[in-house]
């Protein structure tokens, strides 16, 4: 029963990374129209912008992951502006989605050689700022980086909610992402609105970055973008285009994962945790195939 | 006396061999209620999209002093060109209230999060008490906040109205508003849209199949067919006009189901 209890405790820290990473993911298919790959790319350079500020620059942990994110939220704007918005004026909507999506796909192996280039290909160690110390509330021990986990994604979560519900850049957000045409014609510009949604997206994905490689033994690596697609089947699992869906996915997803890595019979594997959220996500697309369908319609002439 | 608030001149559209319009032009009054009628495929939309900015045509539109060719949907929006769909345009998934707030999202300044949030609060609240306002001379306010999915089409037409009058037009564009409704619903909508146009001092450009309607509702017509004008003037002249006429009687032959010219109703 403990190790139930502690594998569910360690599967929800582990599902509210997946949550982050997703809403990264939905929040640009909402502003952007199209499903990217881009949240990968955010994750490894956020995290390894926050190492530069932290270890390097010397700055306080909090005010490097801000920097990180402002960064990775410019970059993002200007991809948009140079690239995408370029991909939207020129191709039909179709194609303008599987344009978005190899575009990103370049980019992020241009991100992955940039790290290893600037930042090297060994693990770096990014400190464990939240503590490695383990709370024991009955017989189960919750780490601190845990505790900090949740917590963080929480507060992340009510303001992603207040942000799209309570205000008018919310709610144009949602109006965009509804009926692009409407949208427009009540005045509705994409530049101003989809800033929000960059810092939106940014901030997630950095978080999710800097909490992932700061797990005790495992640090800061170039392949840090890869953990971060396992946060995919999260998505579909959640439909693209759901804010809530996608957290409730990631802590499905977390919480599986954790139950597989204690319950599964040794004989599966050492790998099979690991390989578990992506055989979720082709059941996934083979029970739902328009679980992937993310493109706005037009439905005007 | 009549000043001119939209000036349409010689536009023409094409989609690949096909011009949808050619060489339109007329204008529209200030205050006026004006109607665009014409067969099915006349290009009556494709002018709307061209007014609203979704298509380019060569040729000039202006508002007031504006060009709005080549302009973007959303700038088109702010400079005061407000717009309903034939088929609507509601986010279905929101509240009555939100969509209407979508509107007021154009007037100040957006407030970001980087905002002030005191600033912020007092903008948020003004687009609110606006939006009730709007909601209230279409008579909504009691459903701000049931979601546009759970209401029946006579009530998200007014929605959609109530949507595209929030947004603070000069110029409100309505793609068929009554299609769909019984004479007892329709008379509902139009007397809404008369309450709109008087409260909000608006200009009203209609595209409408009822002919009916258009005589006793509009102050002047244009008639399209195949893209051309073939018809400009008051109600009375336009159902007298001989080429009118023809082309309402030339569909009937066809498969499409368009009303005959009428009797004139007016007394």
């Amino acid at each position: 029963m403990t190790t139930f209890i502690q594998l569910t405790a360690s599967g929800i820290a582990m599902g509210c990374l997946y949550a982050l990473v997703s809403l990264s993911f939905v929040v640009l298919v909402k502003a952007t129209g199209h499903f990217n790959l881009l949240p990968g790319s955010f994750v490894l350079l956020g995290a390894y912008l926050t190492y530069q500020a932290n270890a390097v620059f010397g700055f306080n942990f909090f005010i490097a992951i801000t920097f990180a994110i402002v960064v990775v939220t410019i970059l993002g704007v200007l991809i948009q502006r140079f690239i995408f918005d370029r991909i939207d004026r020129r191709a039909t909507q179709a194609a303008a989605g599987l344009a978005v999506l190899l575009v990103t796909i370049g980019l992020l192996s241009i991100s992955q050689a940039v790290t290893v280039t600037t930042w090297g290909a060994d693990a770096l160690n990014l400190g464990d700022p939240w503590g490695l110390k383990t709370v024991r509330v009955g017989g189960v021990a919750l780490t601190q980086r845990d505790l900090w986990v949740i917590a963080i994604t929480v507060v992340v979560l009510v303001i992603f909610w207040l942000v799209m519900q309570r205000t008018r850049v919310g709610v144009a957000m949602r109006a965009l992402a509804t009926d692009m045409e409407a949208a427009l014609i009540q005045g509705i510009s994409p530049r101003k609105v989809a800033p929000v949604a960059w810092v939106m997206s940014a901030g997630a994905a950095v978080i999710a970055g800097v909490m992932l490689s700061t797990e005790a033994g495992g640090g800061l690596r170039p392949t840090l973008d890869v953990v971060a697609f396992t946060a995919l089947p999260a998505l579909i699992l959640g439909g693209i285009r759901s804010l809530p869906g996608c957290v409730a996915g990631g802590l499905v997803l977390g919480v599986v994962q954790m139950y597989a890595l204690g319950y599964a019979p040794t004989s599966f594997g050492q790998s099979f945790a690991a390989t578990l959220p992506w055989i979720i996500l082709i059941v996934i697309l083979m029970l739902r195939p328009n679980g992937l369908i993310a493109t706005r319609d037009f439905r005007r002439a | 006396m009549t000043e001119t608030l939209l000036s349409v001149e010689d536009i023409t559209l094409r989609f690949g061999g096909v011009t949808a319009l050619d060489s339109v032009s007329f204008e529209v009054h200030r205050r006026e209620f004006f109607a665009i009628i014409g067969p099915n495929g006349a290009g009556k939309t494709s002018l709307f999209n061209c007014l609203s900015g979704m298509a380019r045509p060569t040729g000039s539109i202006t508002l007031s002093n504006s060009q709005l060719v080549g302009q973007r949907p959303d700038q088109i929006a702010r400079l005061g060109v407000g717009r309903t769909f034939q088929n609507l345009g509601l986010f279905l998934t929101m509240s009555v209230l939100e969509n209407v707030l979508v509107s007021s999202h154009i007037r100040p300044p957006a407030p970001t999060v980087a905002g002030w949030w005191g600033r912020s609060k007092r903008v948020e609240f003004a687009a609110r008490e606006h939006a009730y306002q709007i909601l209230d001379l279409v008579g909504l306010a009691d459903f701000a906040h049931a979601p546009v999915s759970s209401l029946p089409y006579g009530t998200r037409k007014r929605v959609e109205l109530a949507k595209a009058a929030a947004s603070n037009p000069r110029l409100l564009l309505l793609d068929e508003p009554v299609a769909g409704m019984n004479t007892e619903e329709t008379e509902e909508l139009i007397a809404h849209v008369y309450r709109l146009k008087y409260q909000l001092d608006l200009t009203l450009v209609l595209i409408e199949h009822d002919i009916h309607l258009i005589m006793d509702v509009a102050d002047r017509v244009l008639a399209l067919d195949f893209g051309n004008v073939i018809g400009l003037g008051t109600p009375e002249e336009i159902q007298t006009n001989p080429r009118v006429i023809e082309a309402y009687l030339g569909i009937e032959h066809g498969a499409a189901a368009e009303p005959a010219l009428p009797t004139k109703r007016r007394a």
